[in-house]
């Protein structure tokens, strides 16, 4: 997509950062920054302050990794939360999706994407062994995880990653479970409402 | 079955098309370049949805719709008639960013998934380098295999999509694996592996199972169509294959046969081990050296192969026994007659032959036939026949 050579340097440069974003055309990226242009100086520095800080302020949680402030992170020092419970998801939205549903109280861990072999995506990118390493810590600290529930997406991907980590838990003393399948083929967790969400989690199957 | 109606926006020429269609014979008369054979292509593509994976469906999409918008769309709508009622069926194409092709298939104004969408419409094509089946490259005769079976058996269209990302993702595992950019992972593989084995024995028996019933088809109409001077054998090369116990495990094929029917766990077997013994050579070349996508189907008349020794005109009419077969079986087993689309193909075929294929015609629920020259076509055909002129993407009433 050609962009007029008479823009200035520093709207094409936002123009080129916004279409570098997920669903977002050239149209859009335009029509946006030329809202922000016209827009009070506030809106644009909130924006970009909020920018800064969610790059500053934020890491991932070095037990769940969901992404956090805090270090471990809230859900992972929850006395009330059942430790022995370990829900994995493909992406942080997804940890927000089921929180919002108020019908799960273990923990969590994030895979930060999904098996694809032709998106260069490995077991090594998803945080698998991070999963290992956490099971054989609670084992040694006499608190075995009981239940890992798979909750990746019902896409062939998803169904491949579970299917993958399923293989690697083999070896170890604990139950493992799949979503029910209330979602939607091809569907989203993230997008899920949440009495598809409590009824996917209630009528979860071990595989 | 017959269409009712077919509505095409933006694709290949016509920006708009609104088609009222009866059973019986469609006639579609014009020059070349004007439509004719875009009209044929639409209605097979809506039966068998094959050919949408890679710049065929983006070629599918009016070039002028590329100013109009920039995200330009081609729109295939069809209202059939079948034995279990009346179905609108639905076809999105939609260009993305990065050349991405978007595809929206519905039925009944349901979203379904891709592989929904072939059989709800069975067409048999006849085109007039069909004659490439017999003497061309393997891929067309496993492309002809899937688009018949993927109209009759809705679970082979879903095991050529799973196979098909199966396949895609192995070989994008091995190629990493060669080029040193990433170990192989022996769960990940093992996974793939049994993706690939579990899809592929489904094809592998299903082509199988078509091949063995539309040999018979094959021979008797070839057997009419040579005067009775000639025997027709379809000879189906499965990659993967069981040995008989009693031969060499590792005695190739016998190139003139097809292989007895393996059970589905002896089928599964084999593939494994066949899987084991090309594993080096996967990872040194970093492709699938095994499975259904390197099967071939061979055409042998009188004990010789058609696609080395056979004339042009031998080639021209076993392929033209295989299409009549396909018409036979496609309605023994779904028991409803198929679409029959003829482009420009009564032309090139001599009177006997012709007769042939016009006495099939006669007995077929709907058919498209094109010509340039409506004086080419016997009075008889025409007569009843729904009649259109197309010039530059515009269809009229003739
Ligand atoms: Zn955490």
């Amino acid at each position: 997509m050609s962009q007029p050579s008479a823009l200035p340097p520093s709207v094409a440069r936002l123009i080129e950062a916004l279409v570098a974003l997920p669903g977002i055309g050239p149209k859009t990226a335009s029509r946006l920054a030329y809202y922000l242009l016209r827009a009070p100086d506030e809106v644009a520095l909130r924006l970009a302050d909020a920018l800064r800080e969610l790059k500053a302020q934020t890491r991932l949680c070095s037990v769940c990794f969901n992404i956090t402030e805090a270090d471990p992170c809230p859900l992972c020092t929850d006395p009330s939360r059942d430790h022995s419970v370990i829900c994995v998801v493909e992406e942080p939205l997804d940890v927000a999706a089921l929180e919002r549903a108020k019908v799960y109280r273990g923990t969590y861990h994030v895979l930060h994407g999904v098996l694809s072999p032709i998106n260069g995506v490995g077991p090594d990118d998803l945080k698998i062994n991070e999963l290992i390493a956490r099971l054989r810590r609670a084992e040694a600290q006499g608190q075995p995880v009981r239940e890992v529930i798979l909750a990746t997406n019902p896409t062939v991907e998803g169904e491949m990653t579970a299917l993958l980590i399923q293989r690697k838990l083999a070896a170890f003393n604990v139950r493992i479970t799949r979503l029910a399948r209330g979602l939607p083929v091809g569907g989203d967790l993230e997008y899920a409402d949440e009495i598809t969400l409590s009824r996917a989690l209630e009528g979860r199957q071990q595989v | 079955m017959h269409l009712r109606h077919l509505s095409l926006t933006n694709v290949r020429l016509y920006a708009r098309l609104e088609l009222p269609l009866r059973a019986g014979v469609i006639v579609i008369q014009g020059d070349n370049a004007q439509g004719k054979t875009s009209l044929l292509e639409a209605i097979h593509v809506l039966a068998t949805g094959r050919g949408l994976n890679s710049a065929a469906g983006r070629a599918l999409i009016r070039w002028d719709a590329e100013s109009e918008s920039p995200y330009p769309y081609a729109l295939l709508r069809a209202l059939v008639w079948r034995r279990d009622g009346e179905h609108l069926l639905e076809l999105l194409l939609q260009k993305g960013e990065r050349e991405r092709l978007r595809k929206e298939v519905r039925i009944d104004h349901v979203a379904r998934r891709n592989s929904d969408l072939p059989g709800q419409l069975m067409t048999v094509l006849f085109l007039p380098n069909d004659v490439a089946l017999v003497s061309g490259a393997p891929s067309l005769r496993r492309e002809f295999l899937d688009e018949a079976l993927a109209q009759v058996e809705p679970e082979y269209a879903h095991a050529l999509e799973t196979y098909a990302y199966a396949l895609t993702q192995r070989n994008a595992l091995l190629r990493q694996a060669a080029e040193d950019r990433r170990p192989i992972d022996p769960d990940e593989l093992e996974l793939w592996d049994e993706r690939l084995v579990s899809a592929g024995t489904m094809l592998t028996l299903s082509r199988h199972r078509a091949i063995l019933e539309l040999a018979r088809a094959a021979e008797r109409a070839h057997f009419e169509l040579s005067d009775g001077r000639e025997y027709l054998y379809l000879a189906y090369q499965p990659n993967v294959h069981v040995t008989h116990p009693d031969t060499n495990p590792q005695a190739p094929l016998d190139l003139l046969m097809t292989p007895p029917l393996p059970t589905r766990q002896a089928l599964a077997e084999a593939f494994y081990a066949a899987l084991r013994a090309r594993r080096r050579e996967e990872l040194l070349r970093g492709m699938t050296l095994v499975g259904p996508h390197r099967d071939d189907l061979r055409f042998l008349v009188n004990g010789m192969d058609l696609g080395e020794y056979g004339s042009r005109g031998q080639q021209r009419t076993a392929v033209l026994a295989l299409k009549l077969a396909q018409m036979e079986w496609m309605q023994l087993r779904s028991n409803e007659p198929p679409i029959l689309l003829l482009d420009e193909v009564l032309a090139e075929l001599d009177p006997h032959r012709r007769r042939c294929l016009l006495e099939r015609i006669r007995t077929a629920e709907q058919v498209f036939i094109t010509t340039t020259d409506l004086g080419r076509l016997e009075q008889p055909l025409i007569t009843d026949a729904q009649r259109f002129v197309v010039r530059g993407g515009v269809l009229q009433p003739s």
